[in-house]
């Protein structure tokens, strides 16, 4: 995803680089407060017509799956095998592929490595009072993404940064690892959080 | 025999670089844990659910 908008790949000037990472992070809220807008209105709806209890069920579910793909089990969790949008980035202006990559990451699940922690999010977002909190959530969730960018290479070449993140991947092996567990960890965490509202009905 | 010998060694120094360096590592297990002990406590729905946004959109970000 950083080599994805840096200007080694897209050519361009550190002050437009600047400018592609804030087109990116409002692609990032737009595609989350898509998500979560469906989710959340989806949720209540359903909530109107069942019980509290069975629409958190049904959200149980499938977080379970992702769960377990994230613990490795190979589960049917319908990922894209795609990761960045190439046939995009050949159609339009590095200025427009920014929001636009941003708006598919934020909805999620359109690209691949999607860690559960996502779908709890989302799920968590259902469960909320007001839409307005569904747009604070995007905009810390596009926040978090975003800060990937602080520490990325610059001024380097597309050979050079080839090698900075290969170097990164090959240390990240591990720390990969605790990503994924601690994802499992955060999404545990939604389940017990949900347990209330379950509790609720 | 000083290969493989050296090969390991390297291999372990890598592992342990990865584990003392890598700030995915401790970052990521350190919230995760401080999330799961959390989730007990925080009572407000909205300050917990944009805790797991920052996560989910922190972590993805770093994945290869």
């Amino acid at each position: 995803m950083a080599l994805s908008i840096n200007p080694a790949v897209s050519g361009v000037s550190q002050r437009k680089f600047a400018l592609h990472i804030l087109y990116f992070w409002i692609g990032l809220t737009a595609g989350a407060l898509v998500t979560g807008s469906t989710a959340y209105l989806v949720v209540h709806t359903a909530g109107d017509v069942l019980p509290t209890t069975a629409v958190a069920v049904v959200c149980f579910l499938p977080l379970v799956l992702v769960v377990l793909h994230d613990a490795g089990v190979p589960t049917p969790v319908p990922y894209p095998d795609a990761q960045v949008p190439e046939w995009l980035r050949r159609i339009v202006p590095p200025g427009v592929f920014s929001p636009a990559y941003g708006a598919m990451l934020g909805m999620g699940f359109l690209t691949r490595y999607t860690f559960s922690a996502h779908l709890a999010m989302v799920f968590g977002v259902a469960f909320l009072s007001g839409l307005r909190g569904v747009l604070l959530v995007s905009l810390v969730f596009a926040t978090g993404k975003v800060l990937v960018f602080l520490p990325a290479p610059k001024k380097a070449s597309i050979s050079e940064l080839g090698r900075q993140f290969d170097a990164r991947y090959y240390i990240r092996r591990h720390g990969h690892f605790a990503l994924r567990a601690a994802s499992v960890a955060v999404t545990a965490a939604m389940l017990v959080s949900l347990l209330p509202v379950l509790e609720g009905g | 025999v000083n290969a493989i010998a050296a090969a390991r060694r390297k291999g372990l120094a890598d592992f342990s670089a990865s584990l003392l360096i890598s700030p995915y590592a401790i970052a990521g297990c350190s919230f995760g844990a401080v999330l799961l002990l959390a989730a007990t406590q925080i009572r407000s729905p909205i300050v917990w659910v944009s805790l797991v946004a920052f996560f989910a959109g922190w972590s993805a970000a770093w994945s290869p």
